[in-house]
């Protein structure tokens, strides 16, 4: 009823605009929504915040009370779908309003077209569906739903920052950036909440279907109650690391120290998309400046090594200083058959938070470039085409297709172009993340050493009371 | 006529000033030293102030006070950068020398009064606090003499500006401590922002005027030594164009070791006579933890029984060379050095195989416009809880209570140096070197008390290393850790404390003197002249009070040098003060760099001392 009567109420308002001029606003020709009040009628109502302890929680108690059988887990599942179907439409409406307010020609712009669609038709497909969830099988389409719903944003990310590279004339830098985190930070919560009650019921579809017992215990939802960094940083690595040997020929080993074997609670997704970013730019920067400096695995130090002393290794007094250059004896130092020194990953368990230390020999940032590196500057997306053609969702093991490949791909393939193109989207968009959960992270540019970054990433129990989504 | 006219410019000062207030033998000022009661937390009385410095403020907030202050406050100050200095020090001659004296005779007042208008704005309660009122009227006093000095237009009347200068220097030494004390007991009624911004303000100017005073005192003194064209060696006034990490950490490294042994031994010390139950409990309370590690410090000093410093691996581009003022550098890496041996000494996970503590690894980087030094330490970084206050100056109230016993401080590494013999030890230096023993008997540095055997452990590195240090180096490498210039360590093995190491800094320096000299024996004169004729005005008093924690009871007032051999030997001292991070800042900050510090919790702390290479930064106000 509500979808049949929102679409000819579009089907009016397109042809008054009269988009109908080129294909690709053909594309878009049902995104009207002037007439439409439903998104300010939801886009009005407050957003109910939900503490991760309550979509963690719930979730929690299913997954773990193996006795109360999978009676409990539907329940549970129900709570996380209602209270989905409640509140994305809200929150999805916040989103449309935002887009709405831009500029008149920012908002024809087709990247820009076509993101609002997908939020006008994500909003009206979740609007349109049943709004009681009372058994099983609305929890099923309700899932499906949502799912297709988040396959089809996979892309939404690298749409925008094409739109905006050619919009930014149109917009004060400060307006885009505000935009852009808000859009971002919107979306983030919003893909949680629909993630969380897709992965539930994925989970409690295995568990309804395997006689053994689920092996992911410490799963629950997108979230990983014993997360291993270490184990994460490996699997990015060598994913990175492939990307590398594609685009580059070679690639640095990436060694992992400190503290490898903690453990902590967070959402797997989010941090390997942070340490994918990261870890690319690590990579590509050694690479790069590995070619710069003429670096090879007889010539470690480039074509300054002629320059450098030769190793003094001394000790005096109580006091050894020790002037090492004798990179072989150190780990973190020692280069490759390529040429490239490593890049070094220091895992940190603190009292709150866990410490990712990642440090590279890439030659650091300038000065100059490095006030914009936290811009979103646009320079990385090359072609759109890229982006729309990277919606191939792999399963991932935590039931989340991911966007983020997509962009990180991206960004490995723009970086190609220079020493700083990679630095377009990336970084702001992993300090996002890095925050949402109330870490943070921070980068250290070397000038012709390296790059040091900081990834503090709090527990998200212990802070689970202040989480609100 | 000449000579005649400072002294009359100085009267007309005093006679002015008489208008405001009675004041008694200014010119005394330096030889009498603070007064600090015993128990001053709980002192609730009026603070002795010494008569010389009844200098009280209603006068000076006075109409008439005010009309002086306003042109100058409204007055921008003229800043400058490293570069101009070192390009203007080359060469000296007369006229120039002249032309510096009248920058910086018209310069300070003005640096002062805007200081002085920051004390008027705040909180009048602020404004009474003993301490704070002290160094407000220790700034008066400077404005006031230094304002009525007129157009320095000869070398003697330029001499006399010197000692002018000379004698506020040695002053203002006791203004960083003041403030500290000042600014805690305050705390509660200002902002912390406030307390902040103003200590910023405070010490970045007071590193400014110093940098312009010692500058030019020791022009002066390069142009007045006899053989001056011999002295240039790299230094240019207080700057040193021949900076190398490599050197500079060595000298630092060992110096951080030593105080960062005896400050755990210290507490492990009062730990032990703490658990005796007869020591007031207040005087432990002293935030020796505050940067590193954990809560309590004796539980800490208990905990503590490696008295072997980690070592210290350096890499990255070790052989850089550019200019700058060693003492703010050395100062920085000191601090940073310090704090993270001592919490790779508490918390440091010793390898398992060869027992050594982690090393702190220092990584120079250089970059094109400036070198960066990365201090990284394993000793588990820094707690949550203290992470926020590591650059406050007002967030723990207790902060700063270790000045009560550190009358003076002139925030340089030298100051670190001690021996109790020194103030002996450097008369016969001065002697057998030609320096006027006046110059130098202010040099005493009695920060660490370290006794006899120490002295002799030490004689026995040192001796080891003038051994090593006497070969001429090949290439310019450096062979030891410590390199000490051969003729005075030879000729003076028996001084044998660690100030000697930071004595001969510019050990290149010594090098090519003693390459240019066949008969080096003969000529240590003109070797060390340049560093001492440099120092000798810098090298500023640093006395620490330790007979109010060693001998509770005792009457702590007037501080000489009796004092301090008479309780040198019943402890030693080395005492945390908790300004060491954000005076490095400060002092990072001043030329154009910055010192940002990252902690890994569990881990270890990162500190980034970036500096600017080639000092075209103008000096840095701003807060």
């Amino acid at each position: 009823m509500t979808l049949r009567s929102a679409g000819s109420s579009m089907a009016i308002t397109s042809t008054k605009r009269g988009f109908l001029t080129n294909t690709e606003q053909k594309e878009v020709e049902d995104v009207v929504s002037f007439y439409d009040d439903k998104v300010t009628q939801y886009a009005n109502q407050e957003i109910q915040t939900v503490t991760l302890k309550t979509l963690l929680g719930l979730g929690r108690s299913g997954s773990s009370n193996h006795e109360q059988g999978t009676a409990g887990d539907l329940a549970i599942n129900l709570d996380v779908a209602r209270y989905a179907r409640k509140e994305l439409p809200v929150r999805l409406a916040r989103l449309i309003k935002a887009t709405q307010k831009l500029p008149f020609i920012v908002g024809t712009n087709p990247y820009i077209k076509r993101v609002y669609k997908l939020y006008y038709d994500s909003f009206q497909s979740i609007t349109a569906s049943p709004e009681e969830i009372r058994n099983k099988d609305d929890l099923d389409r309700f899932a499906a739903l949502l799912k297709g719903l988040v396959a089809s944003h996979a892309d939404v990310v690298p749409m925008l920052s094409q739109g905006f590279l050619e919009c930014k004339k149109y917009m004060a830098k400060e307006d885009i950036k505000r935009f852009l985190d808000d859009m971002i930070r919107a979306r983030i919560g919003i893909r949680l909440i629909a993630e969380q009650a897709i992965s539930l019921r994925e989970q409690r579809h295995e568990h309804e279907t395997s006689s053994v017992e689920t092996p992911h215990d410490d799963i629950v939802g997108v979230v990983h109650t014993e997360l291993r960094p270490a184990d994460l940083i490996r699997t990015c690595a060598s994913f990175v690391q492939e990307l590398c040997d594609v685009n580059y020929g070679s690639s640095p080993e990436v060694v992992i120290n400190g503290q490898t074997d903690t453990t902590f609670t967070y959402v797997p997704v989010h941090l390997e998309y942070i340490l994918c970013e990261l870890l690319k730019n690590s990579v590509r920067a050694t690479v790069e400046q590995s070619q710069k400096m003429g670096r090879s695995a007889l010539n470690p130090h480039g074509i300054e090594s002629d320059r450098r002393p030769s190793p003094t290794n001394y000790e005096s007094g109580n006091s050894a200083v020790i002037v090492n250059q004798d990179d072989d004896q150190d780990i973190t130092k020692r280069v490759n058959d390529f040429g490239h020194p490593p890049v070094e990953v220091t895992i940190a368990q603190g009292e709150r938070e866990v410490t990712i230390r990642i440090r590279d020999h890439g030659g650091g940032i300038s000065q100059e470039d490095f006030d914009a590196i936290f811009d979103y500057s646009f320079t990385t997306v090359k072609n759109e085409n890229d982006a729309s053609k990277d919606s191939s969702s792999d399963d991932s093991p935590y039931g989340v297709d991911s966007i983020f490949k997509g962009v990180s791909r991206l960004a490995m393939q723009a970086g190609l172009g220079g020493p700083i193109a990679g630095l377009g989207f990336g970084l702001p968009l992993t300090r996002i993340y890095a925050q949402y959960f109330g870490g943070d992270m921070h980068l250290i540019s070397l000038q012709g050493y390296g790059c040091d970054v900081f990834l503090k990433l709090k527990q998200i129990d212990e802070s689970l009371d202040d989480l609100q989504i | 006529m000449a000579t005649q006219r400072l002294p009359k410019a100085l009267n007309a000062s005093s006679r002015l000033s008489t208008c405001h207030r009675p004041r008694r033998s200014v010119k005394r000022a330096s030889t009498i030293l603070p007064i600090t009661p015993p128990n001053y937390i709980t002192y609730k009385g009026p603070l002795p102030v010494p008569p010389t410095l009844s200098w009280n403020g209603p006068n000076v907030a006075g109409s008439a006070a005010r009309r002086i202050l306003d042109p100058y406050v409204n007055q921008a100050v003229s800043p400058i950068t490293l570069r101009q200095l070192v390009f203007f020090g080359r060469n000296m001659q007369p006229d120039k020398l002249l032309k510096s004296a009248n920058y910086v005779r018209t310069e300070l007042p003005v640096r002062l009064a805007h200081r002085i208008r920051d004390f008027q704005n705040l909180p009048f309660i602020v404004g009474t606090n003993p301490h704070i009122e002290r160094v407000y009227d220790l700034y008066w006093q400077a404005f006031e003499r230094l304002r009525l000095v007129p157009e320095i237009k000869t070398m003697e009347e330029n001499d006399r500006f010197c000692e002018l200068v000379k004698e506020l220097l040695d002053d203002h030494l006791v203004v960083i401590p003041q403030l500290a004390l000042g600014i805690m007991e305050s705390a509660k009624h200002i902002p912390p922002e406030q307390v902040d911004q103003f200590m910023s303000k405070m010490l970045r100017s007071r590193i400014s005027r110093r940098v312009l005073a010692e500058q030019h005192i020791s022009l002066t003194a390069n142009y007045n030594s006899p053989n001056h064209m011999m002295t240039d060696r790299g230094y240019i006034g207080i700057i040193y164009t021949h900076c190398n990490p490599r050197e500079i950490i060595e000298r630092t490294a060992l110096l951080a070791a030593e105080t960062c042994r005896r400050q755990l031994e210290n507490e492990q010390g009062l730990y032990c006579h703490n658990h005796q139950g007869n020591h007031n409990p207040r005087q432990n309370n002293n935030n020796n933890n505050f940067e590193h590690g954990s809560v309590t410090k004796n539980q800490d000093a208990a905990g503590f029984h490696n008295t072997k410093p980690p070592k210290v691996v350096l890499d990255g581009n070790i052989d850089a060379e550019f200019s700058y003022i060693p003492d703010h550098i050395e100062y920085i890496l000191y601090e940073l050095l310090k704090n993270s041996m001592r919490s790779v000494m508490l918390h440091g996970v010793p390898d398992p195989t060869t027992g050594e503590l982690p090393p702190i690894q220092i990584t120079i980087c250089e970059g094109t416009n400036d070198i960066v030094f990365r201090v990284s330490d394993r000793g588990g970084g820094i707690a949550p809880s203290m992470e926020p206050d590591i650059w406050s100056y007002s967030q723990s109230a207790t902060r700063f209570v270790n000045f009560q016993k550190v009358a003076k401080m002139a925030a340089t590494v030298q100051e670190q140096m001690v021996s109790p013999s020194r103030s002996v030890n450097a008369a016969e230096y001065q002697d057998t070197n030609g320096i006027t023993g006046k110059d130098y008997a202010e040099t005493e540095l009695e920060l660490l008390r370290i006794n006899e055997d120490e002295q002799r452990r030490k004689r026995k590195i040192l001796d080891g290393s003038s051994k090593s240090g006497t070969g001429a180096r090949p290439g310019g490498e450096t062979t030891a850790a410590i390199e000490l210039p051969p003729a005075p360590a030879s000729h003076k093995a028996q001084t044998g404390d660690l100030a000697a190491v930071l004595l001969h800094r510019d050990t290149r320096t010594q090098q090519e003197t003693l390459h240019d000299s066949n008969n080096h024996a003969n000529q240590p004169s003109s070797a060390s002249a340049p560093y001492l004729s440099t120092t000798s005005s810098l090298k500023l008093t640093s006395v620490i009070d330790p007979s109010q924690s060693s001998v509770p009871g005792k009457k702590a007032g007037h501080l000489d040098r009796e004092t301090c051999q008479e309780t040198e030997s019943q402890q030693h001292q080395s005492i945390h003060l908790g300004i060491g991070l954000p005076m490095s800042r400060v002092y990072a900050e001043y030329w154009g760099g910055d010192l940002k510090v990252f902690t890994m919790h569990g881990y270890g702390t990162d500190a980034y001392a970036r500096l600017c290479k080639f000092g075209n930064i103008y000096e840095n106000f701003d807060v």
